[in-house]
């Protein structure tokens, strides 16, 4: 009786050693990629931190030539306001700001603006990125429905008028950079039309809420969104168009036909949805891509969004925020990555096979 | 898809007929202000706005229409405007006084006092307090006496100038009253300078490294302070600000409420150049400073009648600066620069709405030298003309031989680079166009262009610079126009390190070349006076005591400076800047220049420096006469 309770323990403790060690066993390949993940965001980290160190501008020369413009003060007026005002000390070794860099980093502080002390990364990722997430998110999700409606049908009626229409649509669309395109649909719908505006979010003579807020804000995006979309439409009617054309080969699809079902039907429900699987993983990496903004469409449609906060940054030499946003790039990006690869290793055995 | 097409087409009609429901229009009949909005783009922070000037955000709009000095001066004319002064007055005894408006009050409701003014001056250390001789004392409520210092005294016109180039409504001391008291604190806890001490001394005080770093303490405290509402006297109170747009609202408790025509201002936020151009031609802004290039101003006015475009002098002129460091830029060669160009041609190419120069860097724009020089030591200065002979003629002499058509110095064929800021469109295409005059002249030119200023600047005054030269201002004024300002980008802030102009150092002092330490990091330079005598003078010591010169003493002073750069031929001025101002001029029925407007919408005509068009042109330049125009009534809609 005594020695029972004793081996009871030690069943429990070696039934829990042996889970973990199954555990740890069954998803080693996870933690392998954790593993690299971690080195890569290490990597671009330091790497982010001495690239932004070998910019050329000095940041207080160029604060005291901001303030000077602006307030009409001789430069050096504005240089010693300039100095006054930074968070940075221009006499720090480059060590010593990597160490604050670093430390900064563990505590979860990404990063605070040069020129205001109340501008961290954190608010720059509050206030701007649900802006570009919003406009973007909206445009691949377009682009993606009317890519795969594109792709499916060019696969499946290989010749005729809308084929070569959509094939010259795709090369054009490609071609042609998605700023200018921005810059098009301005000239045509916000310059000569007046029919959408030309820029920003929503006019700020409407109160923030109900509908009529929703509707300036989406009357504000068309716009943007259009001219993101207009770009990605052919890039997904293609991948459509690859993956149905290798569904087209498939038995259910000639048993579909042979049991006289409509076109609409076959193409609806067998053609379309078999096609898509592939697509649904490039759409979720799609999805962290948009997490960096475009920087030109967001200037050029003024929109305040993540990208033309980061460029701004850049602009001024903002080092703190830049290394901040950077950082907080890399690890969307590495983390997309993450989950893209272990969703392939979970979905498919044999990716995880062949990599252990 | 039939069905996604239809749906598609309901959504943007109906996001067409929603969204754009809102929209502004002037009313006809009597005017009553608040049916008139003005609209005007200027960038703020889109990460928000601190609720003080000093909070280190930028504040668009707010800083021209809400926030407001005791007088304020109009760039490029030096044109004063009482505001929150309703007079100041200068003594013989090297004191003046500054009466307060009797009816100025924050936008809180609460009167502003002298007490603001005091507390404005005692947190911000302004070149102004440099020049004052113990803390600002407080009369009465309203009155304050300033007490200068009798070694440096500016003279009446500085006085003024120095106290317009502050904006004082910022600064309300019932607000900010602990780090107010806490800087005057520090302040009389340091050392009084002695008299005769012209260094860095506000309020008669010696800067300690200690009490520096309890005033930056203080001054962030100050920086990070977010009243509620924004700290302001002026015209407009700010209403609301989003990332993009800004409200501001008539002040209706403004001391010079009457002279206020516009009820609202609507402020838009866009910093990228062709989106301001897009708000012009759509008819969404009423103003905008600045240029544009002849063909897309054109397009702007052509696509809204409703604009006009007046030009006015900028204080400052663009052209080349040599990079002193390298060997090649030998005085004849310099001066064989000045002939190689037609500057009518460099001028079309910067800014076709210029004023061509002839002369070579002077330190002065040549509207700002017209208007404070003597006149016969401005017919003095040197005038170049464009002579490529008598340039090849100098070059010749100065050791360079032409080969197969290409000039050689030391038997290798000359080949300079040239740095120029691309984001200035002006400097790019005087860039391009010196870039073909050379290389048709037989010198091989390499552009370099820089992205910004920030990167431009940084090549340019780094030792063994790859500019062997730049595209830049040669002289340029930020601030008032009394002469000083342009004298110092040129020599000390921004001119002097890309030129490598060479500057005393610790070791000049310890060998005896100099005996006051206060000299070490001023110029070298030593230019011949101008009367002829033989004697040079040094720049360094000139530059300090400008701002106490008499009238002739001015003008002695200033004939030294000017010819004497010129003599030097350390660059060259291809046109003094024009800039101007977009306006709405079926909004505004009182623009200056009525005739002009209605020949041609694109006024190129820039008025004589001292005409009464000169001062009136100015003012509509918002960036130059922040916001005058409204607290002093200048601008009434048309009804």
């Amino acid at each position: 009786m005594e020695n029972k309770k004793p081996n009871k323990v030690k069943q429990v403790l070696v039934a829990i050693g042996t889970f973990i060690r199954d555990f740890l066993f069954k998803t080693r390949f996870l933690w392998r990629r954790i593993g690299f993940a971690l080195i890569t965001l290490l990597l671009a980290t330091i790497f982010g931190f001495f690239l932004i160190k070998m910019m050329l501008g000095d940041p207080v020369t160029m604060f005291a030539k901001r303030l000077s413009d602006e307030r009409r003060i001789p430069m050096d007026e504005a240089y010693r306001l300039a100095t006054m005002l930074l968070n940075y000390d221009p006499n720090a070794t480059v060590w010593q700001q990597f160490g604050r860099y670093v430390s900064g980093l563990v505590k979860g502080d990404f990063g605070t603006s040069m020129y205001r002390n109340d501008v961290t990364v954190t608010v720059i990722i509050k206030n701007f990125l649900p802006w570009t997430l919003f406009i973007s998110s909206l445009a691949l999700l377009l682009s993606f429905l009317i890519g795969i409606l594109m792709g499916g049908r060019m696969a499946y009626k290989r010749k005729g008028f809308f084929n070569a229409g959509a094939n010259s649509f795709i090369v054009v669309s490609g071609a042609v950079p998605d700023y200018l395109w921005g810059m098009i649909l301005i000239f045509i719908f916000g310059v000569t039309l007046r029919w959408f505006p030309i820029q920003g979010n929503y006019d700020i003579l409407l109160e923030l809420k109900g509908w009529p807020f929703i509707t300036n804000v989406l009357y504000h995006a068309f716009l943007p969104i259009i001219a993101f979309s207009i770009v990605q439409i052919g890039g997904w009617a293609l991948a459509m168009r690859g993956s149905a054309l290798g569904v087209l080969g498939e038995d259910y699809i000639y048993a579909a036909k042979a049991r006289g079902l409509g076109e609409r039907t076959i193409v609806s429900r067998y053609l379309r949805k078999n096609s898509l699987l592939p697509l649904i993983t490039s759409l979720a990496m799609s999805f962290a891509v948009l997490f960096g903004g475009s920087p030109l469409m967001e200037t050029i449609f003024n929109y305040p969004g993540f990208g033309s906060e980061f460029s701004k940054a850049i602009g001024t030499r903002d080092y703190f925020l830049i290394q901040g946003l950077m950082v907080f790039m890399s690890f969307v990006m590495i983390l997309a990555n993450l989950i893209a690869d272990s969703l392939y290793s979970i979905i498919d055995p044999r990716i995880r096979r062949d990599n252990t | 898809m039939r069905r996604i097409s239809k749906f598609a087409f309901a959504l943007v009609t109906f996001l067409m007929i929603s969204g754009c429901g809102t929209r502004t229009s002037n009313t006809t009949g009597e005017i009553n202000p608040d049916d008139y909005v003005f609209r005007v783009n200027k960038t703020w922070d889109r990460t928000g706005i601190r609720n003080h000037y000093h909070g280190g955000s930028n504040i668009g709009p707010i800083e021209w229409l809400s926030v407001e000095p005791l007088v304020q001066y109009v760039r490029s004319t030096d044109e004063l405007h009482y505001l929150l002064a309703e007079e100041i007055i200068h003594n013989d005894d090297h004191t003046s006084i500054i009466k307060v408006q009797k009816n100025a009050k924050w936008h809180t409701g609460e009167d502003f006092t002298a007490e603001d003014v005091i507390a404005f001056f005692h947190i911000n250390f302004v070149s102004v307090t440099n020049y004052i001789a113990k803390p600002l004392e407080e009369i009465d409520n309203k009155t304050v006496k300033i007490t200068w210092k009798t070694w440096m005294e500016p003279n009446a016109n500085v006085k003024n100038l120095l106290l317009a180039e502050t904006k004082v409504g910022s600064v309300q001391y019932s607000v900010f009253k602990t780090v107010v008291d806490r800087c005057q604190e520090i302040l009389r806890s340091q050392e009084r300078a002695p008299e005769g001490y012209n260094d860095w001394a506000p309020f008669g005080y010696i800067n300690s490294k200690a009490s520096e770093t309890l005033y930056m303490e203080n001054y962030n405290t100050f920086r990070a302070m977010n009243p509620k509402t924004f700290v302001a006297t002026g015209p407009f109170k700010v209403e609301r600000v989003t990332q993009n747009q800004m409200v501001l609202l008539r002040n209706k408790d403004y001391y010079f409420a009457d002279n206020v025509k516009f009820g609202t201002v609507l402020g838009y936020n866009t910093p990228d150049i062709n989106g301001i151009y897009n708000l012009l031609s759509t008819d969404k802004i009423d103003y905008q400073d600045g240029l544009a290039p002849e063909a897309t101003l054109n397009s702007i006015l052509n696509q809204n009648p409703k604009l006009t475009h007046l030009k006015m002098f900028d204080p400052g002129a663009i052209g080349l600066v040599f990079n002193l460091e390298k060997e090649i830029w030998t005085p004849k060669v310099r001066e064989a620069f000045q002939y190689i160009f037609n500057r009518e041609e460099m001028k079309n190419a910067g800014n076709k709405y210029g004023i061509t120069s002839s002369f070579p860097l002077v330190g002065m724009a040549p509207s700002e030298a017209k208007a404070w020089m003597k006149e016969s030591d401005y017919a003095r200065i040197p005038t170049y003309t464009y002579d490529q002979t008598r340039a090849a003629q100098l070059l010749t002499e100065a050791g360079w031989t032409k080969s197969g058509g290409k000039w050689m110095v030391g038997g290798e064929q000359v080949k300079l680079s040239l740095g120029y800021d691309g984001s200035h469109p002006g400097m790019s295409g005087v860039a391009e166009g010196v870039s073909s005059t050379l290389n048709t002249f037989g010198i091989e030119l390499v552009l370099k262009r820089a992205a910004d200023f920030g990167t431009w600047f940084d090549t340019a005054k780094t030792q063994e610079s790859v500019y062997d030269f730049v595209v830049n201002w040669t002289d340029l004024n930020m601030s008032f126009s009394y002469p000083t300002g342009s004298f110092n980008y040129v020599l000390n802030d921004i001119n002097g390190p890309i030129m490598h102009l060479q500057y005393f150092t610790q070791e000049d002092f310890d060998n005896g070349v100099i005996d006051d330490e206060r000299l070490i990091g001023k110029p070298k330079l030593t230019l011949p006076k101008a009367d002829g005598s033989g004697e040079t003078f040094r720049i360094s010591e000139y530059l300090p005591t400008m701002y106490s010169l008499t009238e002739e003493e001015l003008h002695a002073r200033l004939a030294d400076m000017v010819l004497g750069l010129a003599s030097q031929n350390f660059g060259l001025s291809f046109y003094q800047n024009v800039t101007g101002s977009f306006l709405n001029k079926d909004l505004i029925a009182t623009l200056p220049l009525q005739e002009h407007i209605a020949q041609n919408r694109n006024v190129t005509y820039v008025p004589e420096v001292g005409s009464d068009d000169f001062f009136a042109v100015a003012r509509t330049n918002l960036w130059f006469s922040q916001g005058i125009v409204f607290s002093k009534g200048y601008y009434e809609p048309r009804p």
